[in-house]
């Protein structure tokens, strides 16, 4: 993902990573990592992990200008993680 | 051969004689009674002049011209004549007065020979006198024509889609009607005299009326008419939204109309659930959509609708299940994204707000998981 950031930020859009893990946050990246350890917005978003309430799966939503959800993505497998090159296809498409 | 010659001219000189004492102590003094009697004896060689024959004759056998009771000249009474085809058109050309074939073998230096169609043509007395032309064209009988009935004539500026009628109304009733020509132009004859209402009409224009006064022999003339087309009856679309889950009016709901030709129309539910747009152009299709978060888009196509009439629709809204779905499977797409606050990986507080007018990518992910 820190690899397609500048793809992402090249389509006017912002990234915002959302997880529970405190610990994600020392990984250096150019994105803003966002701390959500209670769930309260993964799960206000039906992003928890089925198998593991305290965390999130992956999942991707690209919002549009007014706030409306206009695409999103998530793997067959709870666990797969998006391509980045299919979230900037995405972007380019709306 | 000579004493032949002299014999026959000799009856000619008698007759020519008689002729000049008869019209001497006769209608000489009159000039009106010479021309036209001229004019008369013209028309024998013009066949297409439908005259009576006998008075055509008068110069070969002067007791016609005493005797006609249709003499041509009689322009002693003012005949109002005010229908044309009263009126006789007689010839002017007086080149043929000549006299009969037998004539022509007079000698040529006795020019009174020819003295019955020369004093006809031109009497001595009378030289240089016109008679009024008028007179010439007068009836060869005292004809009276009594014109009992007149017309009504008009212009109706003109209208492409309707036919337009003119009705003649007297105390309410129709005593003449016609359709007026593509033009708007009408016109009615043999109208008795009389005040009459003139009432015109076409369909889906305003009736006009017009107090018209008819004459005997005149021609009345209703000019100017513009016909004002009646509004459209108005047409409108009706509805109602509910919720298809408990069943209930749904307030405030935005309802987009489209017309054929793309153009938007808005419209709000009230509290009843009810919305209207009134006054819509009269047969074409609509859709009406309404597309608005936590239900699922809806789009109804209008069937074109006849003037006048009021479309009545009832749609009823699915609302996204966002419940509905498993755990982790995350939200539908179309609904509003959630707002929500989070700090950073540097305590700085961050809302989904702060990115509006701008796309976002939200990633959730497990971290280290």
């Amino acid at each position: 993902m820190q690899k397609s950031y500048k793809a992402i930020a090249a389509e006017g859009a912002e990234l915002l990573f959302i997880t529970s893990d405190q610990l994600a946050a020392d990984f250096r990246t150019d994105f803003p990592k966002l701390l959500d350890p209670e769930t309260t917005v993964i799960d206000a978003y039906n992003a928890t992990d089925p198998l593991n309430h305290k965390i999130a799966r992956p999942l991707y939503y690209i919002v549009d200008e007014n706030g409306i959800i206009r695409w999103k993505f998530l793997d067959v497998r709870l666990r797969g993680r998006l391509d980045p090159a299919k979230l900037v296809e995405a972007l380019k498409g709306l | 051969m000579t004493n032949r010659i002299i014999s026959q001219s000799a009856i000619w000189i008698f007759l020519g004689t008689v002729f000049i004492v008869w019209f001497g102590c006769g209608d000489s003094e009159d000039p009106s009674v010479d021309k036209p009697t001229v004019t008369e004896e013209a028309s024998t060689d013009d066949s297409s002049v439908d005259k009576p024959p006998t008075v055509a004759d008068a110069p070969t056998d002067n007791t016609n011209v005493n005797t006609p009771p249709v003499v041509a000249d009689a322009p002693t009474d003012n005949v109002r004549v005010d229908n044309p085809r009263t009126i006789v058109e007689a010839p002017t050309d007086n080149a043929n007065v000549d006299t009969p074939p037998a004539v022509a073998d007079v000698p040529t230096n006795n020019t009174n020979v020819d003295t019955p169609p020369a004093v006809e043509d031109s009497p001595v007395d009378d030289a240089g006198i016109d008679p009024p032309p008028v007179e010439k064209d007068t009836p060869a009988d005292d004809v009276i024509v009594e014109v009992v009935v007149g017309s009504l004539q008009g212009q109706v500026a003109q209208i492409e889609d309707a036919h337009i009628h003119v009705h003649v109304l007297q105390n309410g009733a129709a005593v003449a009607s016609a359709q007026a020509n593509l033009d708007g132009s009408y016109q009615i004859d043999d109208i008795k005299p009389g005040t009459y209402i003139v009432q015109i009409t076409a369909e889906d224009y305003k009736v006009v009326e017009r107090t018209v006064q008819v004459r005997a022999g005149e021609v009345s003339v209703l000019d100017n008419i513009v016909l004002e087309a009646l509004a459209p009856p108005p047409t409108h679309i009706r509805g109602l939204v509910l919720d298809q889950q408990t069943n209930a009016p749904l307030d405030g709901i935005r309802v987009q109309l489209i017309d054929e030709a793309g153009g938007v129309r808005e419209a709000l539910t009230k509290q009843t659930g009810g919305f209207e747009f009134e006054n819509v152009p009269a047969d074409q299709g609509f859709v009406l959509i309404i597309d608005i978060e936590k239900y699922e888009k809806q789009e109804v196509t209008v069937d074109p609708i006849s003037a006048g009439e009021i479309a009545k629709l009832q749609v009823v809204l699915d609302p996204i299940h966002i419940d509905a779905l498993p755990i982790g499977d995350g939200l539908h797409v179309g609904v509003t994204a959630p707002a929500f606050e989070l700090p950073d990986q540097d305590g700085k507080r961050r809302a989904l707000t702060d990115y509006a007018g701008q796309k976002v990518v939200l990633a959730f992910d497990r971290g280290r998981w």
